[in-house]
């Protein structure tokens, strides 16, 4: 029987290990049901292949040239790379990542799709996010909220690093149902 | 998965939060065949949800949905 995931630090350590432990993402035919082909031929097929979102925020957020985009938990970079093409060089985009090694990759994919120049990837925790209030216009997020145990901490501080009137997209699971109790403090559970 | 939020206790804490325009949309489901085309479920963990959901569940384990609000004005009875 799994022990119960008492604490938040657990979860949390749980779901970075479980991202940290992962050499690929869903992949193409994840990909193909939340991009369309124009999306996916914008992007670096290495980028495609680490798709790990739940949805398609960019396509919602209303994205204009010059805005200032933050990805919370961009993971290798797909939706902060397809914001960046929306706000366009006088714009910047910015993926927020737990992990070094997301940001790596994320980094690299921007350089292979060209917007690199107006687009940083910057480490850190969606609880904690290092980046000045009221500094962004749009937050999009791609499958992270639900990862974290502490959602209200993190929608805070989305809120505080948004402009006044600034917009918020986000992509995440919810259930309809109660999982079995087996399932809801399975570790795996929690970062899948 | 296990932290998600029924969609609308998720739509009720993005407004608590101070977001204004609170609007849920485009649903997809999430079955354990979608699960299983990511690495994050790992196989032990897809044989266990096979196990204890019920077959009639299996196709709708989770949904996806786009969330979108705007930055309000007023959070917690302060102008920000």
């Amino acid at each position: 029987m799994p022990e119960d995931l008492l604490f938040q630090s657990e979860i949390k350590e749980v779901v970075r290990k479980a991202y940290a432990g992962i050499d690929a993402g869903a992949g193409r035919p994840a990909a193909q049901r939340l991009y369309s082909e124009a999306e996916l031929g914008a992007l670096p097929p290495s980028a495609v292949d680490w798709a790990l979102g739940v949805g398609n925020p960019v396509r919602h957020a209303a994205l204009q040239p010059g805005e200032t985009v933050l990805d919370v938990g961009c993971g290798a970079g797909i939706d902060t790379i397809l914001a960046a093409r929306a706000v366009g060089p006088t714009g910047r985009a910015i993926g927020l990542d737990l992990l070094d090694e997301m940001c790596e990759r994320a980094r690299a994919h921007a350089k292979a799709a060209g917007v690199a120049p107006w687009t940083e990837f910057v480490r850190g925790e969606m609880e904690d996010i290092p980046l000045p209030d009221a500094s962004v216009d749009v937050v999009i997020s791609n499958g992270v909220i639900n990862l974290s145990p502490r959602k209200s901490r993190v929608l805070a501080e989305i809120r505080r690093v948004l402009r006044p009137g600034g917009r918020l997209s986000v992509a995440d699971l919810t259930v309809n149902d109660e999982l079995p109790t087996e399932l809801q403090t399975n570790d795996a559970a929690w970062a899948g | 998965m296990s932290g998600a939020l029924a969609e609308r206790a998720f739509a009720a804490k993005i407004e608590k939060m101070g977001f204004t325009d609170v609007w849920i949309g485009e649903r997809v489901s999430y079955g354990v065949e979608q699960a299983a085309l990511y690495p994050l479920f790992t196989p032990a963990l897809i044989d266990l949800m096979r196990e204890l959901i019920p077959p009639d569940r299996q196709a709708t384990v989770a949904v996806s949905v786009i969330a979108k609000a705007r930055k309000g004005e007023v959070f917690d009875g302060k102008s920000r």
